[in-house]
């Protein structure tokens, strides 16, 4: 906790320093967060008038209305399924792989330095150049090798219907990997080695020793990162902008992704239902992670 | 000493975050001197003269017709004074890839006096109260120019009613004008003997067997016209295709990319069928429908409805338009996966501008089978020329085979969907929305009380029979306003005459109209948009957007995506989002 007094120079010192390091960031927090969101919770209640070119108060219109769509046209029902779907595999396959990988990075593995720098990257390089380049590896390299090896031709594998939603699922695990991987080796970098020392002297194996001191240990920040994970289920667009940029197919829509096209398309009228469905999927979203928070920290290991 | 340090990276981390928004609005001039191109443009700020900034969207129509308008204009005002101690204009342009909506929300802090882009909603542009009232010279006679009538006059009825808001004044001009349809290659056609003969049964399957040979009357149903020999029904232009795999060359190739190419041409291909008056329907809901589809038979024969009156109550039944189901027929046909009449590249990740170099590139290269055809835009060939994809071919394979001037091109007029439509004229869709508009603040600020007149003044110059011409001229395409281009007629491809003489001949439809429904849910109404259907295959219901991508790889046939869009387009669908505006 920060004590100021303003009498001595150096407190005095140190307040203007912490005031103008955090100015920036809280004018940020207060223009493109506070600001955006409080207009555009405003502009849900409201209709765009263009007569005067200014919004005025409409009440609950565009919630009846979207709710409506939302809960009727099998396009969102999709983008529903899909970003849930999105999600649990990346959760299940991705927190999984994650959490040995970091336990292999912490128990100095071989090649470790090796394996944290190649699964980062990705998180390094231009999300725009891994998209043009796993797109051009499953959409063009790989038919073409079929070809080369005298198979008929074939479709990519995002372009073939049948595979698109798994590869796309993939590219996301592959993205989010290298940044599950940094955090929670990070976190059990920072275990104490007496412990696990304590843990060995009592005959604990690697699998009792991750289980019973490892993951208790990191679970707050595995908490964290899951929990982000759920208030992020219906901005997530699992990359389809950046593979069709407006144009994916409708089967394969997250809720991230159909909001974000339909905003970048929108004329001042049509803001107002964006808005009303951006509240509703928040009312949605926040009792789902307040409460799976709540169960978390209750049945998770404790390492207390 | 590590302190100033401390505070001086401090400084750079929060500086550089805040400065990444402050961009200036192009990159800067350089110093050089040296003309970079044809126009001999100056490629630095002139201090002496006064500046004029115009952002141009630098897409597939590039900026070569306004720099060559900008010179001609400087030319004509080079002794005029707008500001004191400067003398003549300088025309400065700045390229952008900005559409109309994002135009509009910044315009007003731009330097730019006057914005050329696509995609704008007229009515959000009006409201905003960003653009500024040009009714003075949109409804003035073009004399000083030696012409006797107005820009005004040089627009369709729809294109006014929609421009001219309640009050009567104007905000923006039309600019490009940019169709879906289907190129063809005419040498490959004349060289392949691929044009239909009048005698339909000669022994070729219909086709000519000897170039001098009588053609067929082609779509519009009279004899020497421009498209004769060419297909007249779907019938016809699927033998056509069929002809084309037997000579081994791949019929048709589009963008993989964008499968809302295909949709949109597909649109086109409805709106011939249906059109301009009934076309409009789908925008206006105010009229009476004469072609929708009650019910289609296992035996493919349609039955019709009565003529039913379009409100916005009962829009919804547009989705039944004969138009539509007929075009998906034709999509059914063409993406046959037995037929192999696509390269399957179109409903691959192949790019729009790839989809145009592979399609100019296959005539040469033994690596790429022939192409006949490309779906694109008229404007696909400065696209292409402009990415430089002729003159790399030229470079290679001669300029007199393959320059951009050597290669002939003929855009398609559509093949009719029955033998009884054939005779009927072309309806051409005009999808881009673009416009031409002058920010509302222009001349306010303080020492630039000038720019107001001469922004007026320069567009209404690039709106002039010459500058109208010389658009074409140096884009090969055509903006959407009534011209001729006889004057030019030998100075330019002969696809770009093509365009012209179709044009000439042609319906268009502005798919856009000043209802407050459809300037309310403009998005929504996009003629691409009412191809969303949804269909059961089994697995429940399944949303489809791209007819190309469901019939081709979720094997949904036509009939069923026509269907399909009754279901998406239901009568609850269409109270919950329109009822509103209800009579």
């Amino acid at each position: 906790m920060l004590t100021v007094n303003l009498k001595n120079k150096r407190s005095r010192k140190m307040f203007i320093f912490y005031c103008s390091m955090i100015a920036l960031p809280v004018l940020q927090v207060v223009i493109f967060y506070f600001g955006v969101n409080i207009n555009s919770i405003l502009l849900a209640f409201k209709n765009y008038d263009r007569e005067t070119g200014a919004y005025a108060w409409t009440g609950f219109e565009h919630f009846i209305k979207v709710s409506n769509e939302m809960f009727t046209d099998v396009t969102w029902s999709f983008a529903f399924k899909n970003s849930v779907l999105a999600w649990s595999v990346s959760l299940v396959v991705s927190m999984t792989l994650a959490l040995f990988f970091s336990y292999y990075i912490y128990k100095k593995g071989f090649g470790k330095n090796f394996f944290r720098v190649m699964l980062f990257l990705p998180s390094i390089v231009s999300g725009i150049v891994m998209v043009i380049l796993f797109r051009n590896l499953v959409d063009n390299f790989i038919p073409a090798v079929v070809v080369r090896l005298g198979g008929e031709e074939i479709l990519g594998l995002l372009a073939n219907h049948d595979t698109t939603m798994l590869v796309l699922i993939v590219y996301g695990i592959l993205m989010g990997f290298g940044t599950n991987v940094l955090l929670l080796s990070g976190a059990m970098s920072s275990i104490s080695s007496s412990i696990t020392d304590a843990g060995q002297i009592d005959g604990a194996n690697k699998w009792q020793e991750f289980w019973h001191i490892v993951f208790p240990q990191i679970f707050p920040t595995f908490l964290t990162i899951l929990i982000i994970s759920i208030a992020n289920l219906f901005s997530n667009q699992l990359s389809l902008f950046s593979f069709y940029g407006s144009y994916a197919e409708a089967q394969f829509y997250t809720v991230g992704y159909l909001l974000y096209k339909r905003t970048l398309a929108a004329s001042y009228a049509e803001y107002s239902d964006l808005a009303a469905i951006g509240i509703i999927l928040t009312l949605i979203i926040v009792p789902i992670t307040l409460g799976i928070r709540k169960l978390l920290e209750k049945v998770g290991p404790s390492n207390g | 000493m590590k302190k100033l340090i401390a505070m001086l990276l401090c400084m750079i981390v929060s500086l550089s975050l805040a400065l990444i928004g402050c961009a200036p609005p192009s990159a800067p001039p350089t110093d050089s001197t040296e003309p970079t191109d044809e126009f001999d443009r100056d490629t630095k700020i002139d201090k002496g003269k006064t500046t004029l900034f115009i952002s141009n969207f630098n897409g597939a129509f590039g900026e070569k017709w306004l720099k060559a308008a900008a010179s001609r204009y400087e030319e004509i005002h080079k002794d005029d004074v707008y500001e004191e101690g400067k003398k003549g204009v300088q025309i400065w342009i700045d390229n952008a890839k900005q559409g109309g909506r994002d135009i509009i929300s910044g315009m007003s802090d731009s330097r730019d006096a006057i914005f050329f882009s696509e995609n704008f909603y007229y009515s959000d542009l009006v409201s905003s109260g960003k653009a500024l009232d040009i009714t003075s010279i949109v409804t003035e006679k073009l004399t000083k120019y030696g012409e006797d009538k107005s820009i005004v006059d040089k627009l369709t009825g729809e294109q006014k009613s929609y421009l001219e808001t309640k009050d009567g004044k104007y905000y923006m001009l039309p600019h490009y004008q940019g169709f879906r349809g289907i190129t063809y290659d005419i040498d490959l056609f004349e060289s392949e003997l691929l044009y239909f003969s009048s005698e339909r049964d000669n022994g070729n399957d219909g086709f000519i067997i000897d170039p001098s040979e009588q053609k067929s009357k082609g779509p519009d149903g009279e004899e020497g016209t421009y498209d004769d020999g060419l297909p007249a029904t779907y019938d016809e232009f699927f033998t056509l295709c069929a002809k084309m795999k037997e000579l081994g060359i791949t019929p048709v190739i589009w963008t993989g990319d964008n499968q809302v190419y295909f949709t949109e041409f597909l649109a086109a291909l409805a709106c011939d069928y249906e059109g301009l008056g009934q076309s409009m329907l789908n925008v206006t809901f105010d009229g009476v429908a004469t072609n929708l589809v009650n019910e289609v038979e296992q035996t493919g024969i349609v039955s019709m409805m009565p003529e039913t009156p379009i409100t916005a109550n009962n829009g919804y039944l547009l989705a039944k338009q004969a138009g539509k189901y007929y075009a998906l027929q034709f999509a059914d046909r063409l993406l046959n996966k037995q037929s192999k009449y696509i390269d399957l590249r179109s409903v691959g990740a192949l790019s729009h501008t790839d989809a145009q170099k592979t399609y100019i590139a296959s005539r040469f290269l033994s690596t790429e089978n022939t192409i006949g055809m490309i779906i694109e835009s008229n404007y696909w060939e400065n696209e292409a020329d402009d990415m430089g994809y002729f003159k790399t071919m030229a470079k290679q394979f001669g300029e007199d085979r393959a320059s951009r001037n050597a290669r002939r091109f003929g855009f398609m007029p559509f093949p009719k969907a029955t033998e009884e439509k054939v005779g009927e004229g072309v309806t051409l869709v005009d999808y881009l929305l673009s416009g031409a508009v002058i920010r509302g603040n222009v001349g306010q600020e303080k020492g630039k009380e000038y720019e107001k007149a001469l922004a007026l003044d320069f567009l209404q110059f690039l709106y002039t029979d010459q500058s109208l011409v010389e658009f074409t001229l140096y884009s090969g395409c055509p903006k959407a306003l009534n011209y001729s281009i006889d004057s030019i007629k030998d100075k330019v491809s002969p696809y770009t005459r093509n365009v012209f003489e179709m044009r000439a001949r042609a319906d268009i439809v502005y798919p856009f109209c000043d209802s407050d429904m459809y300037a309310d849910n403009a998005s929504n109404l996009m003629f691409a948009n009412f191809y969303h259907t949804i269909v059961n295959k089994g697995q429940g219901n399944t949303p489809f957007q791209y007819p190309s991508n469901a019939i081709y790889k979720d094997g949904i046939t036509g009939l069923e995506y026509f269907k399909g869009l009754s279901v998406q387009f239901s009568k609850e669908y269409w109270d919950n989002t329109y009822s509103k505006y209800y009579n």
